[in-house]
Protein backbone atom coordinates (compact mmCIF):
# COMPACT_ATOMS: atom_id res chain seq x y z
CA UNK A 1 0.00 0.00 0.00
CA UNK A 2 1.24 3.52 -0.76
CA UNK A 3 1.15 6.49 1.65
CA UNK A 4 -2.11 7.84 0.21
CA UNK A 5 -3.97 4.61 0.88
CA UNK A 6 -2.39 4.25 4.31
CA UNK A 7 -3.47 7.74 5.33
CA UNK A 8 -7.07 7.03 4.48
CA UNK A 9 -6.89 4.16 6.96
CA UNK A 10 -5.25 6.04 9.85
CA UNK A 11 -8.52 7.50 11.15
CA UNK A 12 -10.42 4.20 11.03
CA UNK A 13 -7.38 2.53 12.66
CA UNK A 14 -7.48 4.93 15.61
CA UNK A 15 -11.27 4.51 15.81
CA UNK A 16 -10.95 0.71 15.96
CA UNK A 17 -12.85 0.40 12.69
CA UNK A 18 -10.10 -1.13 10.56
CA UNK A 19 -10.08 -4.85 9.71
CA UNK A 20 -7.21 -6.74 11.45
CA UNK A 21 -5.38 -7.47 8.22
CA UNK A 22 -5.47 -3.83 7.09
CA UNK A 23 -4.42 -2.75 10.60
CA UNK A 24 -1.33 -4.99 10.44
CA UNK A 25 -0.40 -3.60 7.01
CA UNK A 26 -0.75 -0.08 8.36
CA UNK A 27 1.41 -0.82 11.39
CA UNK A 28 4.13 -2.31 9.16
CA UNK A 29 4.03 0.80 6.96
CA UNK A 30 4.27 3.16 9.92
CA UNK A 31 7.51 1.52 11.10
CA UNK A 32 9.17 2.62 7.88
CA UNK A 33 7.39 5.93 7.07
CA UNK A 34 7.91 9.01 9.24
CA UNK A 35 5.40 11.11 7.26
CA UNK A 36 2.52 8.70 7.86
CA UNK A 37 3.62 8.22 11.48
CA UNK A 38 3.38 12.02 11.83
CA UNK A 39 -0.19 11.92 10.50
CA UNK A 40 -1.02 9.22 13.04
CA UNK A 41 0.38 11.41 15.85
CA UNK A 42 -1.63 14.43 14.68
CA UNK A 43 -4.88 12.47 14.53
CA UNK A 44 -4.19 10.83 17.90
CA UNK A 45 -3.51 14.22 19.51
CA UNK A 46 -6.67 15.64 17.92
CA UNK A 47 -8.75 12.72 19.22
CA UNK A 48 -7.43 13.32 22.74
CA UNK A 49 -8.29 17.04 22.59
CA UNK A 50 -11.79 16.24 21.34
CA UNK A 51 -12.40 13.61 24.01
CA UNK A 52 -11.14 15.98 26.73
CA UNK A 53 -13.58 18.64 25.51
CA UNK A 54 -16.37 16.06 25.40
CA UNK A 55 -15.87 15.19 29.06
CA UNK A 56 -17.47 18.43 30.29
CA UNK A 57 -20.95 17.62 31.67
CA UNK A 58 -24.00 19.26 30.08
CA UNK A 59 -27.56 19.11 31.40
CA UNK A 60 -30.75 19.91 29.50
CA UNK A 61 -32.47 23.09 30.75
CA UNK A 62 -35.39 22.44 33.10
CA UNK A 63 -37.88 24.62 31.22
CA UNK A 64 -37.89 22.38 28.14
CA UNK A 65 -39.87 19.40 29.47
CA UNK A 66 -42.91 21.44 30.67
CA UNK A 67 -43.05 23.06 27.21
CA UNK A 68 -42.99 19.62 25.57
CA UNK A 69 -45.75 18.41 27.91
CA UNK A 70 -47.95 21.38 27.00
CA UNK A 71 -47.48 20.79 23.29
CA UNK A 72 -48.17 17.08 23.59
CA UNK A 73 -51.27 17.84 25.61
CA UNK A 74 -52.52 20.24 22.93
CA UNK A 75 -51.64 17.74 20.21
CA UNK A 76 -53.59 14.96 21.97
CA UNK A 77 -56.51 17.34 22.32
CA UNK A 78 -56.55 17.11 26.12
CA UNK A 79 -59.16 19.46 27.58
CA UNK A 80 -56.35 21.03 29.65
CA UNK A 81 -53.82 19.45 31.95
CA UNK A 82 -54.06 22.18 34.53
CA UNK A 83 -57.79 22.62 34.33
CA UNK A 84 -59.35 19.35 35.25
CA UNK A 85 -58.07 16.37 37.08
CA UNK A 86 -56.61 17.89 40.23
CA UNK A 87 -59.71 19.94 41.02
CA UNK A 88 -62.09 17.07 40.28
CA UNK A 89 -60.18 14.83 42.68
CA UNK A 90 -60.19 17.56 45.31
CA UNK A 91 -63.93 18.14 45.20
CA UNK A 92 -64.53 14.50 46.04
CA UNK A 93 -63.27 15.46 49.51
CA UNK A 94 -65.40 18.41 50.75
CA UNK A 95 -63.34 19.43 53.80
CA UNK A 96 -60.15 19.46 51.87
CA UNK A 97 -61.95 21.36 49.14
CA UNK A 98 -63.14 24.05 51.57
CA UNK A 99 -59.69 24.50 53.07
CA UNK A 100 -58.07 24.54 49.67
CA UNK A 101 -60.60 27.02 48.33
CA UNK A 102 -59.88 29.42 51.22
CA UNK A 103 -56.16 29.07 50.55
CA UNK A 104 -56.73 29.51 46.82
CA UNK A 105 -58.76 32.70 47.33
CA UNK A 106 -56.05 34.15 49.58
CA UNK A 107 -53.26 33.33 47.15
CA UNK A 108 -55.30 34.50 44.16
CA UNK A 109 -56.01 37.84 45.85
CA UNK A 110 -52.32 38.32 46.59
CA UNK A 111 -51.41 37.42 43.02
CA UNK A 112 -54.00 39.83 41.60
CA UNK A 113 -52.67 42.65 43.76
CA UNK A 114 -49.15 41.85 42.65
CA UNK A 115 -50.15 41.62 38.99
CA UNK A 116 -51.89 45.00 39.14
CA UNK A 117 -48.75 46.56 40.57
CA UNK A 118 -46.43 44.89 38.09
CA UNK A 119 -44.76 46.93 35.44
CA UNK A 120 -45.62 46.39 31.76
CA UNK A 121 -44.96 44.63 29.51
CA UNK A 122 -46.49 41.56 31.08
CA UNK A 123 -44.09 38.73 31.87
CA UNK A 124 -45.87 36.07 29.83
CA UNK A 125 -44.89 34.34 26.65
CA UNK A 126 -46.52 33.25 23.43
CA UNK A 127 -45.03 30.16 21.82
CA UNK A 128 -45.63 30.78 18.12
CA UNK A 129 -43.83 27.58 17.19
CA UNK A 130 -47.12 25.83 18.08
CA UNK A 131 -48.64 27.73 15.16
CA UNK A 132 -45.68 27.77 12.81
CA UNK A 133 -44.70 24.08 12.97
CA UNK A 134 -46.52 22.25 10.22
CA UNK A 135 -48.09 25.45 8.97
CA UNK A 136 -47.10 24.94 5.35
CA UNK A 137 -48.65 21.45 5.30
CA UNK A 138 -51.95 22.25 7.02
CA UNK A 139 -52.69 25.84 7.93
CA UNK A 140 -56.15 25.17 9.34
CA UNK A 141 -54.77 22.37 11.51
CA UNK A 142 -51.93 24.60 12.73
CA UNK A 143 -54.34 27.41 13.63
CA UNK A 144 -56.65 24.99 15.46
CA UNK A 145 -53.68 23.64 17.38
CA UNK A 146 -52.60 27.15 18.36
CA UNK A 147 -56.11 28.09 19.47
CA UNK A 148 -56.41 24.89 21.52
CA UNK A 149 -52.96 25.49 23.06
CA UNK A 150 -54.12 28.87 24.36
CA UNK A 151 -57.52 27.67 25.59
CA UNK A 152 -59.31 29.13 22.57
CA UNK A 153 -63.10 29.33 22.92
CA UNK A 154 -65.35 30.57 20.16
CA UNK A 155 -67.31 33.64 21.16
CA UNK A 156 -69.79 35.95 19.48
CA UNK A 157 -68.05 38.80 17.61
CA UNK A 158 -69.79 41.39 19.79
CA UNK A 159 -68.20 39.76 22.89
CA UNK A 160 -64.65 40.27 21.58
CA UNK A 161 -63.97 43.66 23.19
CA UNK A 162 -65.23 42.48 26.58
CA UNK A 163 -63.18 39.27 26.29
CA UNK A 164 -59.93 41.26 26.17
CA UNK A 165 -60.74 44.65 27.73
CA UNK A 166 -57.20 46.07 27.67
CA UNK A 167 -56.65 45.51 23.97
CA UNK A 168 -57.36 47.86 21.06
CA UNK A 169 -58.47 46.11 17.88
CA UNK A 170 -61.24 45.89 15.30
CA UNK A 171 -62.78 42.80 13.74
CA UNK A 172 -64.74 43.98 10.70
CA UNK A 173 -67.05 41.57 8.95
CA UNK A 174 -64.88 41.81 5.85
CA UNK A 175 -61.22 42.77 5.52
CA UNK A 176 -59.62 44.51 2.54
CA UNK A 177 -58.94 41.93 -0.15
CA UNK A 178 -62.35 40.30 0.32
CA UNK A 179 -61.55 38.14 3.38
CA UNK A 180 -64.80 37.37 5.20
CA UNK A 181 -64.95 36.77 8.94
CA UNK A 182 -65.76 33.16 9.90
CA UNK A 183 -65.28 32.96 13.66
CA UNK A 184 -63.97 34.86 16.68
CA UNK A 185 -62.17 33.21 19.63
CA UNK A 186 -61.19 34.25 23.11
CA UNK A 187 -57.64 33.17 24.06
CA UNK A 188 -55.79 32.90 27.37
CA UNK A 189 -52.03 33.50 27.52
CA UNK A 190 -51.37 32.52 31.09
CA UNK A 191 -53.18 35.21 33.08
CA UNK A 192 -53.65 37.45 30.06
CA UNK A 193 -56.51 37.67 27.58
CA UNK A 194 -56.28 37.62 23.83
CA UNK A 195 -58.56 37.38 20.84
CA UNK A 196 -58.27 35.63 17.48
CA UNK A 197 -60.44 35.67 14.38
CA UNK A 198 -60.48 33.46 11.33
CA UNK A 199 -61.21 34.99 7.94
CA UNK A 200 -61.40 33.32 4.52
CA UNK A 201 -61.45 34.33 0.84
CA UNK A 202 -62.39 31.64 -1.69
CA UNK A 203 -61.05 28.94 0.61
CA UNK A 204 -57.84 30.87 1.43
CA UNK A 205 -57.54 31.37 5.21
CA UNK A 206 -56.34 34.51 6.96
CA UNK A 207 -56.09 34.72 10.73
CA UNK A 208 -55.58 37.67 13.07
CA UNK A 209 -54.49 37.45 16.72
CA UNK A 210 -54.37 40.11 19.37
CA UNK A 211 -52.56 39.89 22.69
CA UNK A 212 -50.94 42.28 25.16
CA UNK A 213 -47.35 43.29 24.36
CA UNK A 214 -45.48 40.41 25.92
CA UNK A 215 -41.99 40.25 27.25
CA UNK A 216 -41.20 37.08 25.34
CA UNK A 217 -42.34 35.38 22.19
CA UNK A 218 -40.91 32.04 21.19
CA UNK A 219 -40.49 31.07 17.57
CA UNK A 220 -38.93 27.62 17.96
CA UNK A 221 -36.85 26.89 14.89
CA UNK A 222 -38.44 29.70 12.92
CA UNK A 223 -36.65 32.95 12.27
CA UNK A 224 -38.18 36.30 13.02
CA UNK A 225 -36.90 39.35 11.22
CA UNK A 226 -37.70 43.03 11.30
CA UNK A 227 -39.86 44.37 8.52
CA UNK A 228 -41.71 47.51 7.53
CA UNK A 229 -45.32 47.72 6.50
CA UNK A 230 -46.31 51.15 5.20
CA UNK A 231 -43.27 52.58 6.93
CA UNK A 232 -44.17 51.11 10.30
CA UNK A 233 -41.79 48.75 12.01
CA UNK A 234 -42.92 45.19 12.67
CA UNK A 235 -41.69 41.62 12.75
CA UNK A 236 -42.10 38.94 10.16
CA UNK A 237 -41.79 35.13 10.18
CA UNK A 238 -42.08 33.23 6.91
CA UNK A 239 -43.07 29.58 6.63
CA UNK A 240 -43.35 28.53 3.00
CA UNK A 241 -45.85 30.90 1.37
CA UNK A 242 -47.22 31.98 4.78
CA UNK A 243 -46.24 35.11 6.63
CA UNK A 244 -46.86 35.94 10.26
CA UNK A 245 -46.60 39.70 10.66
CA UNK A 246 -46.64 41.52 14.01
CA UNK A 247 -47.38 45.15 14.56
CA UNK A 248 -47.22 46.19 18.21
CA UNK A 249 -48.49 49.42 19.73
CA UNK A 250 -48.41 50.35 23.45
CA UNK A 251 -51.54 48.32 24.28
CA UNK A 252 -51.77 45.52 21.75
CA UNK A 253 -49.72 43.19 19.61
CA UNK A 254 -51.60 42.73 16.31
CA UNK A 255 -50.63 39.57 14.44
CA UNK A 256 -51.64 38.75 10.88
CA UNK A 257 -51.18 35.26 9.43
CA UNK A 258 -51.83 35.13 5.71
CA UNK A 259 -50.49 34.39 2.26
CA UNK A 260 -50.85 38.04 1.31
CA UNK A 261 -47.54 39.26 -0.15
CA UNK A 262 -48.69 42.65 -1.39
CA UNK A 263 -47.48 45.29 1.09
CA UNK A 264 -50.29 47.70 0.21
CA UNK A 265 -52.90 45.05 1.03
CA UNK A 266 -51.05 44.08 4.21
CA UNK A 267 -51.06 47.72 5.21
CA UNK A 268 -54.79 48.06 4.46
CA UNK A 269 -55.55 44.98 6.56
CA UNK A 270 -53.52 46.30 9.51
CA UNK A 271 -55.30 49.63 9.19
CA UNK A 272 -58.60 47.75 9.40
CA UNK A 273 -57.73 45.73 12.51
CA UNK A 274 -55.36 48.07 14.42
CA UNK A 275 -56.85 51.48 15.32
CA UNK A 276 -53.41 53.05 15.93
CA UNK A 277 -51.98 51.83 12.63
CA UNK A 278 -53.89 54.37 10.59
CA UNK B 1 -38.48 0.24 33.27
CA UNK B 2 -36.96 -1.40 30.18
CA UNK B 3 -36.65 0.38 26.85
CA UNK B 4 -39.42 -1.87 25.50
CA UNK B 5 -41.69 -0.84 28.41
CA UNK B 6 -40.94 2.82 27.78
CA UNK B 7 -41.57 2.44 24.08
CA UNK B 8 -44.88 0.67 24.65
CA UNK B 9 -45.95 3.31 27.18
CA UNK B 10 -45.02 6.15 24.84
CA UNK B 11 -47.02 4.53 22.03
CA UNK B 12 -50.00 4.54 24.40
CA UNK B 13 -49.15 8.23 25.06
CA UNK B 14 -48.63 7.61 28.76
CA UNK B 15 -47.08 10.74 30.32
CA UNK B 16 -44.94 8.69 32.77
CA UNK B 17 -43.33 6.75 29.92
CA UNK B 18 -42.79 9.93 27.91
CA UNK B 19 -41.18 11.57 30.93
CA UNK B 20 -38.90 8.56 31.42
CA UNK B 21 -37.81 8.52 27.79
CA UNK B 22 -37.06 12.23 27.97
CA UNK B 23 -35.15 11.81 31.24
CA UNK B 24 -32.95 9.12 29.71
CA UNK B 25 -32.09 10.97 26.52
CA UNK B 26 -32.52 14.71 27.01
CA UNK B 27 -29.06 15.46 28.42
CA UNK B 28 -27.29 13.63 25.61
CA UNK B 29 -29.42 15.18 22.89
CA UNK B 30 -29.12 18.67 24.39
CA UNK B 31 -25.34 18.24 24.63
CA UNK B 32 -25.20 17.32 20.94
CA UNK B 33 -27.44 20.22 19.93
CA UNK B 34 -25.57 22.71 22.11
CA UNK B 35 -22.28 21.74 20.50
CA UNK B 36 -23.87 21.77 17.08
CA UNK B 37 -25.38 25.24 17.43
CA UNK B 38 -23.09 26.88 20.03
CA UNK B 39 -26.19 28.68 21.31
CA UNK B 40 -28.03 27.59 24.47
CA UNK B 41 -31.40 29.06 23.44
CA UNK B 42 -31.28 27.48 20.00
CA UNK B 43 -30.23 24.15 21.50
CA UNK B 44 -33.14 24.28 24.00
CA UNK B 45 -35.62 25.08 21.21
CA UNK B 46 -34.25 22.27 19.07
CA UNK B 47 -34.39 19.88 22.03
CA UNK B 48 -38.07 20.73 22.42
CA UNK B 49 -38.72 20.22 18.70
CA UNK B 50 -36.79 16.95 18.69
CA UNK B 51 -38.82 15.37 21.49
CA UNK B 52 -42.16 16.67 20.26
CA UNK B 53 -41.33 14.99 16.94
CA UNK B 54 -40.16 11.85 18.71
CA UNK B 55 -43.41 11.48 20.64
CA UNK B 56 -45.63 12.46 17.73
CA UNK B 57 -43.93 10.06 15.31
CA UNK B 58 -43.07 7.13 17.53
CA UNK B 59 -45.41 4.79 15.67
CA UNK B 60 -43.10 5.24 12.67
CA UNK B 61 -40.14 3.83 14.62
CA UNK B 62 -39.80 0.33 13.23
CA UNK B 63 -36.97 -0.95 15.40
CA UNK B 64 -34.60 -1.28 12.43
CA UNK B 65 -32.12 0.78 14.43
CA UNK B 66 -31.92 1.37 18.16
CA UNK B 67 -34.28 3.91 19.68
CA UNK B 68 -31.29 6.08 20.59
CA UNK B 69 -30.05 6.11 17.00
CA UNK B 70 -33.52 7.15 15.86
CA UNK B 71 -33.64 10.00 18.38
CA UNK B 72 -30.15 11.15 17.35
CA UNK B 73 -31.31 11.13 13.72
CA UNK B 74 -34.28 13.35 14.50
CA UNK B 75 -32.08 15.72 16.50
CA UNK B 76 -29.50 15.97 13.72
CA UNK B 77 -32.24 16.60 11.16
CA UNK B 78 -33.70 19.32 13.37
CA UNK B 79 -30.26 20.92 13.62
CA UNK B 80 -29.78 20.71 9.85
CA UNK B 81 -33.15 22.35 9.26
CA UNK B 82 -32.21 25.00 11.78
CA UNK B 83 -29.05 25.82 9.87
CA UNK B 84 -30.86 25.85 6.57
CA UNK B 85 -33.35 28.33 7.97
CA UNK B 86 -30.80 30.36 9.77
CA UNK B 87 -27.56 30.68 7.99
CA UNK B 88 -25.68 31.23 11.17
CA UNK B 89 -22.24 29.98 10.40
CA UNK B 90 -20.80 33.49 10.49
CA UNK B 91 -22.62 34.21 13.73
CA UNK B 92 -21.14 31.12 15.30
CA UNK B 93 -17.69 32.28 14.33
CA UNK B 94 -18.38 35.55 16.11
CA UNK B 95 -19.80 33.84 19.18
CA UNK B 96 -16.94 31.44 19.73
CA UNK B 97 -14.18 33.44 21.33
CA UNK B 98 -10.82 31.79 21.36
CA UNK B 99 -8.69 32.56 24.42
CA UNK B 100 -5.91 35.12 24.01
CA UNK B 101 -2.55 33.61 23.05
CA UNK B 102 -0.90 34.47 26.37
CA UNK B 103 1.41 32.24 28.33
CA UNK B 104 -0.68 29.57 30.09
CA UNK B 105 0.13 26.90 32.58
CA UNK B 106 -1.51 23.79 34.06
CA UNK B 107 -5.32 23.90 34.21
CA UNK B 108 -5.38 27.17 32.29
CA UNK B 109 -3.60 25.48 29.42
CA UNK B 110 -6.00 22.52 29.43
CA UNK B 111 -9.07 24.79 29.54
CA UNK B 112 -7.69 26.94 26.75
CA UNK B 113 -7.00 23.86 24.65
CA UNK B 114 -10.62 22.71 25.14
CA UNK B 115 -11.83 26.14 24.09
CA UNK B 116 -9.55 26.06 21.06
CA UNK B 117 -10.79 22.69 19.93
CA UNK B 118 -14.47 23.66 20.42
CA UNK B 119 -13.87 26.88 18.50
CA UNK B 120 -12.30 24.82 15.75
CA UNK B 121 -15.23 22.37 15.70
CA UNK B 122 -17.62 25.33 15.40
CA UNK B 123 -15.79 26.44 12.27
CA UNK B 124 -16.31 23.14 10.48
CA UNK B 125 -18.95 22.92 7.76
CA UNK B 126 -22.22 21.49 9.03
CA UNK B 127 -21.78 17.88 7.88
CA UNK B 128 -18.17 17.61 9.04
CA UNK B 129 -19.22 19.06 12.40
CA UNK B 130 -21.94 16.43 12.71
CA UNK B 131 -19.41 13.67 12.01
CA UNK B 132 -16.94 14.93 14.63
CA UNK B 133 -19.65 15.43 17.27
CA UNK B 134 -21.20 12.00 16.76
CA UNK B 135 -17.83 10.22 16.75
CA UNK B 136 -15.93 11.97 19.52
CA UNK B 137 -18.62 13.53 21.69
CA UNK B 138 -21.36 10.92 21.43
CA UNK B 139 -18.96 7.99 20.91
CA UNK B 140 -20.98 6.40 18.10
CA UNK B 141 -19.32 3.82 15.86
CA UNK B 142 -19.31 4.18 12.08
CA UNK B 143 -22.35 1.94 11.59
CA UNK B 144 -24.53 3.99 13.97
CA UNK B 145 -23.21 7.24 12.54
CA UNK B 146 -24.28 6.05 9.08
CA UNK B 147 -27.77 5.30 10.44
CA UNK B 148 -28.06 8.66 12.20
CA UNK B 149 -26.83 10.64 9.19
CA UNK B 150 -28.66 8.39 6.70
CA UNK B 151 -25.47 7.97 4.67
CA UNK B 152 -23.84 4.87 3.17
CA UNK B 153 -21.50 3.36 5.81
CA UNK B 154 -18.55 3.59 3.41
CA UNK B 155 -18.74 7.37 3.34
CA UNK B 156 -18.31 7.82 7.08
CA UNK B 157 -14.58 7.02 7.16
CA UNK B 158 -13.73 9.36 4.28
CA UNK B 159 -15.97 12.11 5.71
CA UNK B 160 -14.32 11.81 9.11
CA UNK B 161 -10.86 11.93 7.52
CA UNK B 162 -11.84 15.13 5.77
CA UNK B 163 -13.22 16.57 9.01
CA UNK B 164 -10.12 15.63 10.98
CA UNK B 165 -7.79 17.22 8.44
CA UNK B 166 -9.83 20.39 8.44
CA UNK B 167 -9.70 20.49 12.22
CA UNK B 168 -5.95 19.98 12.23
CA UNK B 169 -5.62 22.84 9.78
CA UNK B 170 -7.93 25.12 11.80
CA UNK B 171 -6.16 24.37 15.05
CA UNK B 172 -2.98 25.20 13.18
CA UNK B 173 -0.94 26.92 15.85
CA UNK B 174 -0.78 23.97 18.20
CA UNK B 175 -0.38 21.33 15.56
CA UNK B 176 1.36 21.18 12.20
CA UNK B 177 -1.12 21.14 9.32
CA UNK B 178 -1.46 17.83 7.58
CA UNK B 179 0.63 17.48 4.46
CA UNK B 180 -2.41 17.21 2.21
CA UNK B 181 -5.40 19.05 3.58
CA UNK B 182 -8.72 18.37 1.91
CA UNK B 183 -10.77 21.54 1.60
CA UNK B 184 -14.50 21.19 2.13
CA UNK B 185 -16.86 24.02 1.23
CA UNK B 186 -19.94 24.84 3.34
CA UNK B 187 -22.24 22.99 1.00
CA UNK B 188 -20.19 19.84 0.72
CA UNK B 189 -21.84 16.64 1.88
CA UNK B 190 -20.37 13.36 3.02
Amino acid sequence: MNCSMIRENIGPYLDGELAPEAARALEDHLLACDACAGELDRFRSLAKQLRDAAAEPVRAPEHVWPAIERRLSAWRGDPGMAKGTGLIRLFRRPLAAAASMALFIGVATAVLVWVNRSAQPAQAAVDYSVLLDGLAADVDGAVSRFLAHYAGREIAPQEASAAAPGLEFNLPLELPGGFKRESVHRLRFGTLDGVAARYRRDGEPLVVFFHPPLARTRMGVHRESQCHVAGREGQRVEVGPWQLLHFTDPTTCHCLLSRVQDEALQSAIFAAIAPRFR
Amino acid sequence: MTEADILAGCLRQEPAAQRELYARWSDRIYRLLLRFTHNADDAADLLQETFVRVFQNLERFRGGSSLGTWIYRIAVNEARQHFRRRNRHDEILRQVVAPPPEARTGDQEAAALRMDVMAAVAQLPEEERALILLRYFEDLDYARMAEVLEKPPGTIASGLNRARRLLVEILGSGMEPAARVVKAGPGRRI
